[in-house]
């Protein structure tokens, strides 16, 4: 187990259940009508905590899944999502064929389009995710799997004309057609399994890549052109969502932990006995039940008692 | 309230004063030293990990025991094997290393930051490179805010000509850390390259605001505010505001310093007048400001604008009814795109000269100008300039009553509107095509066309366009769309019924 790997285990055995939160992604796993979830929540209140729990309970349930995580340095757009999802769920020679093929011939002058043995193969590293992960008794495994890649170049070849809007919907109709082939779900046949795909810290999404997710990615799955992929969304803005897609759309805002929610984390940080109950009140008071605040003032009380000798 | 915590919230008010009550500050006076100096320091980049820890802190042999240590605050996540201090946390504390008394420290750790990410870029490829080439930027503005700042730009411009505006995004909310500090020359250009982006995404609101912003301050160079200027014209100009985009561009032109009166911002902003002035049929203006431009770019040598103004010159003479001229400069225009080897925008020269053909009767000539537009595009896979071009072929077929063929490409041009999900366009093609059935007496398929135009324009939520179809399908009259024979073989029936009637009538 690596050191990042033991490091995660301890924060997510500190992790307060979100118990309703959990009920409402569990029951969107088993529907088949609510398709995409919305998480939202102000800075701090513990979104990306909860999307662990999330791919922890995914991973309980044997459910293939992808995540993308748009962080300050990392800008996702449309092409490298797509390729993110890939990565994370394509394992096998013939998944994501028709994409890699294309995505091959617009950005690779020297690219044969035709069939598999002109598609480049890389053999990526070993792949670690949050596999089997336990709450309480955490532990890390690590599955290793061979991703079969396009070429990876970045930008459309220079003696092409085709414009920005028209890559975009082709190499999505490619990512949507193998990523529908990859689930193999159809209305006559029984239920699958479905597909999870998370989409972390949405506010840091540039606006033309939020708009990709919902005119052409998220659409696909309203017209259920894709189905049985689930997409749970999390970020801090609320996404005005339109009368049409509620029906397949679960929202959910993140509320304050309550008093109750604080003593159980208090108790996992090791504060036990008469000082839970006034140290709660205490945080509950001066962070407004914000996670991240209460984990800050939390560890300064558990640092402070450290350095008076308190255990 | 127990003796314990009425003690720590005792030693707590003691140490908030001393920090401006920051809760994080709080927290590092209460661990070891090294532990919060090593957290403090890991505030300086975006992620951290044991190998970088070294970097941060020099001398530090334990690196792999520390992280662990650093790593292990509830408000540190891990994230694709790195260490990620929340927002928050990192923003409060990188905050603080931009005052004064820690600039020192904060452009040492700054230095040793670049020359780490620079001595993995020469190793990385691709996507890789491109994001330690974004960090090392950031490291560098805070090592030398000029070098990072001029590094910022040449990385955005790339980026912006790739289309790759997530890059942009990205490369100019990193910059945007350094605000408190950032000289206010840099801050006008930030503002500058974010209004630029907004108005690649077409968010118009947000690019006209700054723009207008950086336009109308005073303090800013006048360069910065004549190129503001003329983008915001442009902004106007795609927006179909040719009158503000004429007053904007003339605004431009009078900021511009005079040192900058020949180059090559003064005559793009004067073609862009030219440009509007002939969308407003001011065409003696347009004429007189495209040709001050064209004499600028011809004698510096600049034949990519060179072929913008002569290909701005033809549109301007074809609506002058000079046929003459305008072919003369569409074909100037294409020598110049040769010239600088672009092949790819001669295919909508190609188009424009068609049109003049086809507008004087010169069918051959036009068709073969449309067919090398054609060519051209699809050889650069432009599947939007094909459909266009295909639907110009149309009608120059049905100009010359050569029907099927001008049905024939009309729904070739369909076909590629409804590949792009051209909603709109394929729309108006569909009504087009209805036309055409209709004038070739096919009343069916024309029914059909106009169907399917209107559906279309509705999904558009265009609804007088919609309407407007809808009267010309409802003009079509009562006739059903059912071949001459069934038409006979209802008439040949009625009769019969009418002759068997009479005869049970004068039988009776």
């Amino acid at each position: 187990m690596t050191i990042q790997e033991r490091v995660l285990e301890q924060l997510l055995s500190q992790f307060v259940d979100r118990e309703a939160e959990m009920r409402r992604f569990c029951g969107m796993l088993d529907s088949d009508i609510k398709h995409i979830m919305l998480l939202c929540g102000e800075s701090g209140s513990g979104k990306s905590w909860l999307l662990q729990k999330m791919m922890y309970e995914c991973s309980q349930r044997s459910l293939r899944k992808a995540k993308v995580i748009w962080t300050d340095t990392s800008s996702y757009d449309y092409m490298w999502t797509m390729r993110a999802i890939r990565d994370d769920l394509g394992a096998g020679e013939s998944s994501f064929q028709t994409f890699n093929d294309l995505i091959n011939q617009y950005t690779d002058r020297t690219y044969s389009p035709s069939v598999s043995p002109q598609i480049v193969v890389n053999i990526g590293g070993p792949q670690t995710v949050l596999e089997n992960a336990s709450i309480k008794d955490a532990n890390v495994g690590e599955i290793a799997h061979t991703i079969i890649k396009d070429n990876m170049f970045m930008i459309p070849r220079s003696d092409l004309n085709i414009s920005v809007k028209e890559l975009q919907l082709r190499l999505t109709g490619a990512f949507i057609k193998d990523l529908a082939d990859l689930i193999g779900a159809k209305p006559d046949l029984p239920k699958i399994p479905p597909i999870v795909v998370f989409l972390d810290a949405a506010e840091k999404m540039s606006l033309d890549t939020e708009k990709w997710i919902w005119d052409e990615l998220l659409r696909a799955v309203f017209e259920e052109r894709l189905r049985n992929v689930k997409f749970i969304i999390c970020g801090q803005r609320r996404h005005d969502v339109s009368p049409d897609w509620l029906i397949t759309v679960e929202e959910a805002e993140l509320q304050p932990l309550t008093k109750a929610h604080i003593m159980e984390y208090l108790e996992r940080r090791g504060v036990n006995g008469d000082q839970t109950e006034m140290v709660a009140e205490w945080l509950l008071a001066t962070t407004k039940g914000r996670i991240k605040d209460i984990a800050v003032q939390a560890e300064m009380y558990v640092r402070w008692r450290a350095t008076q000798g308190i255990l | 309230m127990s003796e314990t915590f009425a003690n720590f919230q005792e030693s707590i008010g003691r140490l908030s004063p001393a920090v401006d009550g920051s809760r994080v500050e709080i927290l590092l006076r209460l661990i070891d030293q090294k532990t919060a100096e090593l957290l403090r320091l890991s505030a300086i980049p975006h992620e951290f990990t044991p190998g970088i820890l070294p970097i941060l802190l020099p001398g530090l042999n334990d690196s792999d025991e520390m992280f662990e240590k650093v790593a292990a605050f509830p408000f540190i996540t891990i994230l694709n094997q790195q260490a990620v201090i929340h927002d928050q946390v990192r923003k409060e504390l990188f905050i603080s290393w931009l005052k004064k008394e820690k600039e020192d420290l904060f452009k040492a750790t700054s230095n040793r930051l670049v020359e780490f990410f620079e001595s993995h870029i020469s190793a990385a490829s691709g996507r890789e490179r491109e994001l330690l080439a974004s960090k090392r930027m950031f490291h560098l503005t805070g090592a030398d805010v000029t070098k990072g700042f001029q590094e910022f730009e040449s990385l955005c411009r790339t980026a912006r000509h790739q289309n790759r505006f997530s890059d942009c995004h990205s490369l100019i909310r990193l910059v945007h850390e350094y605000d408190p500090v950032l000289p206010e020359h840099f801050r006008a250009n930030l503002a500058y390259h974010e209004a630029k982006l907004a108005a690649d995404l077409r968010n118009w609101q947000s690019a006209e605001q700054l723009f207008s912003r950086i336009a109308g301050d005073e303090t800013v160079d006048h360069e910065l505010r004549s190129k503001a200027l003329f983008r915001l014209g442009v902004v106007s100009s795609d927006q179909g505001q040719n009158e503000r985009a004429v007053e904007l561009y003339n605004q431009a032109l009078q900021v511009i310093p005079k040192t900058l009166k020949d180059s090559s911002l003064a005559y793009r902003i004067g073609a862009a007048l030219g440009a509007a002035y002939r969308e407003l049929g001011q065409l003696s203006e347009a004429q007189a400001m495209l040709e001050t431009s064209l004499k600028q770019a011809l004698e510096a040598r600049d034949q990519s604008e060179m072929a913008t103004i002569y290909n701005g010159l033809g549109t301007l003479y074809s609506k002058l009814r000079n046929p003459r001229q305008a072919i003369l400069s569409y074909t100037t225009s294409l020598q110049c795109l040769a010239a600088s080897n672009d092949k790819l925008r001669a295919a909508q020269v190609h188009n424009n000269l068609g049109t003049v053909y086809s507008d004087h009767g010169e069918w051959q000539k036009a068709e073969e100008e449309y067919q090398r537009s054609l060519e051209i595009s699809r050889e650069g896979s432009d599947t939007w300039a094909q459909a266009k071009v295909l639907l110009n072929l149309s009608r120059l077929y049905q100009g010359q009553n050569i029907s099927e063929k001008a049905i024939e490409v009309c729904q070739q041009a369909i076909g590629l509107f409804r590949e792009l999900a051209d909603f709109r366009k394929e729309a108006l093609a569909q009504r087009n095509l209805g036309r055409l059935f209709l004038a070739s007496n096919r009343i069916t398929q024309a029914r059909t066309a106009f169907a399917d135009a209107i559906s279309l324009f509705q999904r558009c939520s265009l609804i007088d366009e919609a309407c407007g179809t809808q009267q010309e399908l409802d003009a079509i009259g009562g006739v059903i769309g059912l071949p001459w024979w069934a038409w006979g073989g209802i008439t040949l029936l009625v009769l019969l019924i009418l002759l068997l009637i009479l005869t049970l009538v004068l039988v009776t």
